[in-house]
């Protein structure tokens, strides 16, 4: 097996609104890849499929060779999402929230202090997350992705609302991960090329360009 | 993964939500501070005979436990998409209704603190007979199983929309009929001193629509909970 995630014809449409239409698509293992595009393109719906948040309204998705519509827990256990808000609660320190999670993904003691580490979190663990600036918050949703050692990370709007600094560290944090896929969605040319390897346009739900960076 | 770790998984959940629900005491607190007003106002209203009217008491002990379930589970699913965790929780590697069924055990421990705090001033300001209380207990216990169910699917019904309040209110009665009906019937005869053994083809019926409801649920809850 080479790819981690395969598309293949996929569409969803709202009502009668087409938010992606015919996509195809592969990622390759240890591949990073940045969807760009303007607002309303289709690059969360696209992720959200691929990490078995929602589903397609045709064709067919497979994450490490399985088909997400088919067995979407065990797709879940490969996918660490990080989305467009965060999964955090507040009323938790850092370090709870994480341990929350990480009872379903089956993280080992040993998981906590690694992905708190490569976070650079150590500092904030206990801190609760309501205590969080927006940056910090977004380093502790990333430690709860890579919780179990996820296969693909799938990252929405990684960098919006981020400061440079914030930026740099996040993709200095998520270079130094070099086991998983990594599926970005970003409005910035400049930090997606900083990041990924590959480029997908998207616009009015349909892949409009493919490159290397 | 097999039913042990479902269990594990929903009493994560459930144990997350009591987390959550204590550092913010104020709603719990709200909650048992109208349940124990409501009997208060109530003992001051029915001073004299009719508080030993049976079918009154049981009346006034189901109409808090309802409102109270209703406040419980207004933000059970609502709170988790206002702060988009509801995300989060879609993103767990186990099915809809394991999150379903933490939901209902974090519904069943708010409303049983709330059912102690009911009876417990019950007994001090309505006269509530002790004697009463262990069969008052079952069939409450039973009862509220069945609300902490209904209630928490028809909040994940409700939870995309824009008055949800409203519509848990509106939605939550009809459904809560079949249990409202056996079970004040059962409490008005518990307390005019029937025994436990005598009312228990309505806690059967209980146990019944819980089942039915369940079941439904475990077959259902995948769609409702899908954005």
């Amino acid at each position: 097996m080479s790819q981690a995630v395969q598309l293949r014809g996929v569409t969803k449409t709202y009502g009668l609104l087409p938010a992606l239409r015919c996509i195809d698509l592969e990622v390759g293992l240890g591949e990073s890849i940045a969807f760009l595009g303007p607002n309303g393109a289709g690059k969360s719906t696209l992720l959200k499929i691929v990490a078995g948040q929602i589903s397609p309204s045709s064709g067919r998705v497979q994450v490490m060779g399985c088909d997400v519509q088919k067995r979407p827990e065990y797709v879940k256990s490969l996918v660490g999402l990080v989305g467009h808000r965060s999964f955090m609660y507040d009323e938790l320190t850092v370090d709870e929230n994480l341990r929350f999670y990480g009872k379903f993904f089956s993280a080992s003691p040993g998981d906590f202090d690694r992905v708190i580490e490569m976070t650079a979190m150590e500092k904030w663990k206990n801190t609760k997350a309501r205590h969080l600036s927006f940056g910090l918050r977004k380093r502790a949703d990333i430690a709860r992705a890579m919780l179990g050692n996820p296969r693909v990370l799938v990252l929405d709007e990684l960098f919006s609302g981020l400061d440079v600094d914030a930026s740099e560290l996040l993709v200095k944090h998520l270079k130094s991960n070099r086991d998983a896929s990594i599926l970005i969605s970003s409005h910035s040319l400049d930090w997606a090329k900083r990041l990924c390897g590959r480029g997908v346009f998207l616009r009015n739900g349909a892949i409009e360009r493919d490159v290397e960076f | 993964m097999g039913e042990r770790d479902y269990l594990r998984f929903a009493i994560a959940l459930a144990v997350k939500d009591l987390t959550v629900e204590l550092r913010r005491a104020h709603e719990l607190l709200s909650i048992i501070a109208f349940a124990m007003t409501s009997i208060l106002v109530s003992s001051f209203a029915w001073r004299g005979s009719l508080i030993r009217t049976p079918e009154v008491l049981s009346a006034a002990l189901w109409i808090v436990i309802y409102f109270s379930s209703i406040l419980t589970l207004t933000t059970s699913f609502a709170r988790e998409v206002d702060r988009g965790t509801i995300e989060g929780l879609r993103s767990l590697p186990t099915p809809p209704f394991v999150v379903l069924i933490g939901k209902v055990i974090y519904s069943l421990v708010v409303l049983l603190l709330v059912l102690l705090t009911t009876i417990m001033s019950s007994i001090i300001f309505l006269n509530l007979k002790v004697a009463a209380i262990p069969a008052l207990l079952v069939l409450f216990v039973v009862g509220v199983m069945d609300l902490a169910l209904v209630g928490s699917v028809v909040s994940a019904l409700v939870m995309y929309s824009e008055g949800k309040t409203l519509l848990l209110s509106f939605l939550f009665f009809p459904v809560s009929v079949p249990v409202l009906i056996p079970s004040t019937q059962a409490a008005g005869r518990i307390l005019a001193g029937y025994t436990l053994m005598e009312v228990m083809p309505e806690i059967q019926l209980l146990l019944a629509f819980l089942l039915a409801i369940g079941v439904a649920s475990f077959l259902l809850f995948g769609h409702v909970f899908q954005e």
